[in-house]
């Protein structure tokens, strides 16, 4: 429907706004600043702070009104350059500033604080007030990640409402009344939220602050660059924020597509562990004689093109292996990608973890996350957005607001399920008839119905979830497919080629003269991969930024790989994978190298550059492009801008792409770019919503500035030249071949394991991670009351979980665990080993005696 | 005691089911809770969350806006000397001097048996009896130091029982709620009324 518009006068231009719209908003249209504190974009106006007075004509004539409370009506006059506005907002100022400390010069804020800056705009200048101020103890801890100063709180309710509203955790709100009003958790009861950050960042004053930034810098000493965080495939957009070669903070842009500036507190704080240098792997590591010594690129390089021909020597291509992950940027993919199917010619190459299959299937369907939002229904397979993907959880809860009909198809109780029309189980018993059974739950046909699909239960081989995927897909054949799947880039790897029997761009792509065709891909699979490597029929393993141990094997087993094949490993950070490997390169991480990525709808966004790599580490497709040359064939990648050109040329999804594209558009371009609406200029973000961006701006060269915002150098440019070898559609069809719903069958006192993803998980970043390592819990064991009472426990005994492994944990009884399963809520590294691999994993309970 | 147990329970329970949304309940439930314990615990504050759907902060911010829910302990009798312009006229300051002096703490404070609890209070509207003083919210003016050593001499010997009970109580006779207004019934009614209406004028066009 076609928003109907109202002519408005608006300080003498007669303009058309859409009815409803408040005035405040007409007005930033127009190009007319009101100051405002308590107005936000994106949460409902409540008109506490008065700093947005206008005067707006009404029967009674002109009457000073709040412009974000009001929305626009026909035949409005609203002037906002009178004296009697001038004197109103003047006066709220004065107010703000009668119990406000005068502290601007150790205020975190100070720089970029809204408060200052309006006062210097619409303040006196001088102050009346000869009263004493305010006094609050300060700064006191809300949470471990944010403090609080009250004295310099001006009660706009942003914080609060944010935490209602917006999270749906109200565990921050207003206490007391008039002079004693301020902000209070309750008790001690921490505000403890995945999104507790965002509350830092909306704050118009310096009362809440976030713990890792205080006092680190100044605004004006800070350059940002435009980029995309790298936590999940969301791809929220942020701006990076470093001063003298550290990372000091990440802010949100509030992207219309995405992430509406809300970030999650796993991507807000994860610049903790780019900056933790200790626990990064500075330079190349070579094993020689048993140990382990630092040696130069050069040798590194030349001693992994050692490994390889000789491996390829003795055994064939397919005697080596690359096991990649989704936190390579798309041009280090798409490096390592011909790398290994070109250079050296393997067809063992997964860099989604066996989440091929489901990728294939969301590629040819994939739905925009606005899409989404606004289906006529959702279903959400296998996936706890609050859990996997946290931005879209927030957008959820907005969505479900508005009329969401929401189907959750998951085997226990998620943040999901409060929100659900309908909450289907996913058992394994029922996995074959799961389709019809959603197919009914669907309201009126199945047109304009999208599924969100993820990967949150770890005991669930990503096959069993294919199968689900495809055939709710064979039921209902117009839905689309909005992917939650793990890792920041798993889509980009997949279009980059770095799958099995995927060409890049997942297209009817030319194949390059020298490209060979990936043959046998049933066999190229993350497990099938493993399993040949600890048969031994591998000689060489190559992870690219992928720890094993994290991805659920046990270090015992890593050793053992090691001892197997020549492990290669390309990492940031060291984990029991790269001290296991025989060389180890260093590689660039977030935000130390430009390039791109694309998220869970097929967008393609950029990833800006912030700091110089740590130590020796270089990109990803630097290291590629090195390998390559020793081996022989340089790749013709000298440049990323090589790569951008290369890419054009497979067409499919990158058909009409160029890098110029990102400066035309705040968000990135859906991929294939036939899909994307680029809509109007991007819109322009309120300086006041997110005061960091705004300010850093003023000071740096804009977003919008080509210097910052292109993520690739100017590369030579020259496309190799295509020579249409097969036109073959070798993508999706052939990685869902042979892909079947196996999940095995339970022994008698087996029970099938559900391990949920969670958002804090002992990996080796969080590990290295000083602000959030804390948030690791404990594991616990959650069984249904029968379960509980056949084992002959008591809620709160310890219980050993056998499975692949055996674990140790306290035992809880919830109803809302099937009795065929055992939830384990797993945080430490050791729980993620009990998962077996292929079909569903399944544990058994013994109680630990006393 | 803390959290409402026993016949407290069925009482907030009884209270939460009241309302359309349980959220409405937050007030009369904190009351029920300084009934309990004479102030409004963090006990209860949590519990009073569980029982409405809210977190213990939003509680906690709407009871805080609240000058008669108390977060601290007071004492039995919490009494409020008015000191705004009436009294003031009439000697509010005067009495509110004296009432320190005799109870030995300033305003603000509760006597070390925890028996009294001084405050100086807004305009209580018993201007009429200026200066005046309430004890647990009950009225007594006009009070000059004399009479106010004598309430306090009535309120320890258990004289005035009978007019001020314990801080706390705000009622002591219980009644029930009246029952729901039956508005389904009603619109039907009116419903049929109006088709009534309908129908004879209809006929009365015939």
């Amino acid at each position: 429907m076609p928003d109907e518009l109202v002519s408005v006068t608006l300080d003498g231009q007669v303009v058309q706004v859409a009815k409803g719209t408040p005035i405040i908003e007409a007005l930033d249209q127009i190009g007319v600043h009101v100051p405002r504190f308590c107005y936000h974009p994106r949460m409902s106006a409540v008109g506490v702070c008065r700093m947005c007075l206008v005067e707006v004509s009404g029967p009674r004539g002109f009457s000073l009104q709040p412009s974000c409370y009001l929305s626009v009506a026909e035949g409005m006059e609203v002037v906002t350059t009178s004296e009697a506005v001038r004197k109103a907002q003047g006066g709220v100022i004065e107010f703000l500033l009668a119990n406000h400390p005068l502290d601007c010069p150790v205020c975190d804020k100070g720089g970029e604080c809204p408060l200052q800056d309006q006062a210097f705009a619409h303040g006196a200048g001088e102050t009346r007030y000869v009263e004493e101020k305010r006094h609050y103890a300060k700064p006191i801890p809300i949470s471990r990640l944010i403090k609080l100063d009250r004295e310099r709180c001006i009660q706009c309710d942003r914080c609060t409402r944010f935490a209602d509203e917006v999270a749906g955790e109200a565990l921050l709100d207003f206490r007391g009344r008039g002079n004693a009003i301020r902000i209070s958790t309750f008790s001690s009861v921490e505000f403890d939220s995945y999104f507790s950050g965002n509350v830092t960042q909306i704050c118009p004053v310096g009362a809440l602050t976030a713990t890792p930034y205080r006092f680190k810098a100044r605004p004006w000493d800070l350059t940002q660059s435009a980029s995309t965080c790298g936590w999940c495939s969301f791809g929220c957009q942020v701006s990076v924020q470093a001063s003298q070669n550290e990372l000091t903070r990440v802010l949100g842009i509030d992207s219309d597509a995405i992430n509406h500036s809300w970030l999650c507190d796993r991507g807000r704080f994860g610049i903790s562990e780019v900056n933790n240098r200790d626990s990064r792997v500075l330079s190349p590591w070579l094993r020689e004689g048993g140990a382990r010594r630092e040696v130069s690129w050069t040798r590194a390089v030349g001693a992994i093109a050692e490994v390889v021909k000789q491996a390829k020597a003795r055994n064939g291509n397919a005697s080596v292996a690359v096991i990649g992950s989704g936190r390579l940027n798309l041009e280090d993919s798409y490096a390592w990608a011909k790398l290994a199917l070109d250079v050296i010619g393997t067809p063992l190459v997964d860099g989604l973890l066996g989440q091929g299959g489901i990728a294939a299937t969301w590629f040819e369907r994939a739905a925009s996350i606005e899409q989404a939002l606004s289906s006529r229904a959702l279903i959400a397979l296998n996936v706890d957005p609050k859990e996997e993907v946290p931005v879209l959880h927030l957008r959820l809860r907005e969505a479900v607001r508005k009329g969401l009909h929401l189907i959750e198809v998951n085997s226990t109780a998620t943040s999901l399920s409060a929100m659900a029309a309908t909450s289907i189980q996913l058992s394994p018993d029922k996995v074959g008839e799961l389709a019809e059974v959603v197919m009914r739950s669907v309201p009126g046909g199945e047109g304009d119905v999208v599924i969100l699909v993820g990967g949150l239960n770890r005991a669930m081989d990503p096959a069993v979830t294919s199968g689900i995927l495809q055939s709710l897909v064979a039921a209902m054949p117009e839905a689309k497919i909005l992917s939650a799947l793990g890792a920041a880039n798993v889509h980009g790897a997949f279009l980059a080629g770095l799958s099995p029997g995927v060409l890049p761009g997942a297209g009817e792509g030319a194949l390059p003269s020298s490209w060979r065709a990936p043959a046998d891909s049933s066999r190229a699979n993350y497990a099938n991969i493993l399993r040949a490597a600890s048969a031994g029929e591998v000689g060489v393993l190559i992870l690219l930024d992928c720890d094993l141990e994290e991805a659920g094997v046990a270090p015992a087993a890593i050793e053992a790989l090691g001892e197997r094949c020549a492990l290669i490993s390309l990492a940031s950070y060291e984990s029991a994978t790269s001290r296991a490997s025989a060389v180890t390169l260093p590689l660039a991480t977030w935000s130390e190298a430009r390039g791109s990525m694309v998220n869970g709808e097929g967008r393609m966004l950029r990833l800006g550059e912030q700091l110089e790599p740590a130590g020796l580490s270089k990109p990803g497709w630097v290291a590629a492009s090195l390998v390559a040359s020793d081996l022989g064939n340089d790749m013709s990648i000298f440049t990323a801008g090589d790569i951008w050109a290369e890419l054009k040329t497979w067409g499919g999804a990158f058909a009409g792409v160029e890098p110029e594209i990102f400066n035309s558009t705040l968000d990135g371009p859906l991929l294939p770019v036939a899909r994307w609406n680029a809509g109007g200029p991007p819109r322009a973000l309120d300086p006041v919503a997110t005061p960091g961006i705004a300010s850093v701006r003023r000071q740096g060269p804009d977003f919008r500035a080509g210097a910052v915002l292109d993520p690739h150098a100017t590369g030579t440019g020259s496309a190799p030249t295509a020579k249409v070898l097969t036109a073959g559609r070798l993508a999706a069809a052939d990685a869902r071949a042979g892909v079947s719903v196996e999940i095995g069958v339970a022994g008698e006192d087996e029970a099938w394991l559900v391990l949920a993803r969670r958002v804090y998980e002992a990996d080796a970043r969080l590990a290295a991670n000083p602000a959030l390592a804390s948030f690791v819990r404990d594991d616990r064991v959650m069984v249904s009351p029968a379960r509980l009472a056949r084992l002959g426990a008591d809620d709160g005994d310890r219980v050993r979980v056998i499975g692949s492994v055996e674990i140790e944990a306290v035992v809880h009884s919830d109803a809302s665990i099937p009795d065929w399963a055992i939830a384990v809520e797993g945080r430490t590294i050791a729980v993620m080993h009990l998962v077996d691999g292929a079909g569903w994993s399944r544990v058994r309970l013994e109680r630990l005696n006393g | 005691m803390a959290r409402f147990e026993g016949e407290m329970l069925g009482r907030a329970e009884r209270l939460a089911s009241l309302y359309p949304d349980p959220r409405s309940a937050i007030i009369p439930l904190c009351h029920l809770a300084q009934e309990q314990d004479g102030y409004v615990t963090e006990e209860a504050i949590a519990h009073i969350g569980e029982l409405v759907g809210a977190t213990g902060a939003e509680v906690q911010g709407t009871a805080s806006f609240y000058d008669m829910l108390k977060f601290e302990p007071v004492g039995k009798y919490v009494i409020g000397v008015c000191t705004n312009i009436s009294c003031m006229l009439r000697g509010g300051y005067e009495l509110l001097d004296a009432a320190s002096n005799t109870l030995g703490v300033p305003p603000g404070e509760t006597t070390a048996d925890g028996i009294f609890t001084l405050e100086e209070v807004e305009c209580v509207a018993h201007c009429d009896k200026a200066p005046a003083v309430q004890i647990n919210y009950r009225y007594f003016g006009p009070v000059d130091s004399d009479a106010f050593a004598e309430l306090v001499g009535q309120l320890k010997s258990g004289e005035l029982d009978e007019q001020v009970p314990e801080h706390g109580t705000l009622i002591r006779v219980l009644r029930d709620a009246p029952p729901p207004i039956p508005l389904e019934e009603i619109d039907a009614e009116r419903a049929r009324q109006d088709a009534e209406r309908e129908a004879r004028a209809a006929s009365r066009e015939v």
